[in-house]
């Protein structure tokens, strides 16, 4: 593991971190050792509804873990996370993958712009920054998000579905995700550029493993997304 | 009359009469669910009835056949009530969402750690 970062005494306190977790006993405890050991106290895992040891290892590591009685998806488990972490007066918001593909030391350079005032929410890009073993297909379905989510939402970004973000309180405050699933993300954005918040795109790393990208989301499920994202529009 | 119509017309008028007498008399709470109701009744009634106005209808609005219009009605109530139910489905699982969610922050806790994290 590469030497851990200096992390702002500051960010240290002030930092939420919210993470959605399904079935992740395997990679838990390294993704919570590396928020962990570089001084993140608020962590806050939503387990949601995990047949596994996934709660349990939360909990030993002293976490906060806030339990889903059923398995709702991540879009629901990051949204109960954002609520705690608001009610609890959290500043900032991080949103951060429970399977270890997000790089820990890049959450200093990813909370900076709202640090500085300069944005309310922060987007990780990995074709601003690295995608390591990314296959194609992902690549291509990932490409393909972000083409539809300009001509969905006119928002203009070079990653539509990444998890790794930051957001201000005030914009945690005003977003609503209401999708339960995957199809969170391109909703998100969607609310970002619905409510004019200012947003600035971050490089950050992926790191796809053979584990990860098989308990990932199938490139099928794009088709899902995009039918979940229009007829949700009609349901109020 | 042939004997569909005998049996259908007979259940077709009894239906009718039930829902335009919960329409007057009934509570104001479902009024809208059986106005809907009593037109499909009645269309069904006239359209059993006299088969020939289907056709007529029809013809007056440029399509040919009746039963290719009685298609197209389908095939649109079909749509309408599959969005209904999807409709419906989500605000359920909207609801189901939220009593979940605030069961989870209720019940929110954090152990005291009995782990160390050593710095790599």
């Amino acid at each position: 593991m590469n030497p851990i970062k200096e992390v702002p005494h500051s960010l240290l306190s002030d930092l939420w971190v919210v993470i959605a977790a399904y079935n992740e006993e395997p990679r838990i405890g390294a993704t919570l050792h590396g928020l962990l050991s570089r001084g993140y106290r608020n962590v806050v895992i939503v387990d949601d509804g995990s047949r596994d040891r996934t709660a349990e290892i939360a909990r030993h590591s002293g976490s906060w873990v806030l339990a889903h009685a059923i398995n709702l998806g991540q879009g629901a488990a990051l949204q109960t996370g954002i609520s705690f972490a608001l009610a609890r007066g959290a500043p900032i918001i991080v949103t951060f993958d429970a399977d270890g593909q997000h790089n820990p030391d890049e959450i200093p350079a990813l909370t900076a712009p709202i640090m500085n005032g300069h944005a309310e929410v922060s987007l990780g890009s990995r074709f601003l920054g690295h995608a390591e073993n990314i296959p194609l297909g992902r690549k291509l379905v990932l490409k393909g998000g972000v083409w539809f989510t300009r001509l969905f939402s006119g928002i203009r970004v070079t990653d539509t579905h990444n998890g790794f973000r930051a957001l201000s309180r005030e914009a945690a405050r005003q977003i609503k995700l209401t999708q339960n699933r995957m199809a969170h993300a391109s909703e998100l954005l969607d609310q970002v550029q619905s409510l004019g918040l200012p947003f600035v795109e971050v490089p950050v790393t992926i790191r796809y493993s053979a584990e990860t990208t098989a308990k990932g989301q199938s490139s099928w499920n794009a088709i899902k997304i995009v039918l979940e994202l229009i007829l949700g529009r009609f349901v109020r | 009359m042939n004997l569909f119509q005998w049996f259908t017309l007979p259940m077709l008028g009894l239906l009718l009469l039930l829902d335009g007498y919960g329409l007057l008399m009934g509570r104001p709470t479902f009024r809208r669910d059986r106005l809907v109701r009593w037109f499909v009744w009645g269309a069904a009634f006239a359209a059993i009835c006299n088969p020939n106005m289907t056709s007529s209808v029809a013809q007056a609005i440029g399509i040919q056949r009746g039963t290719d219009l009685v298609l197209y009605l389908f095939v649109l109530a079909f749509m309408g009530t599959s969005f209904y139910f999807y409709s419906q489905n989500i605000r359920l699982q909207r609801q189901l969402t939220d009593v979940v969610r605030h069961l989870a922050i209720r019940e929110a806790h954090q152990e005291p750690t009995t782990q160390s994290w050593p710095k790599s």
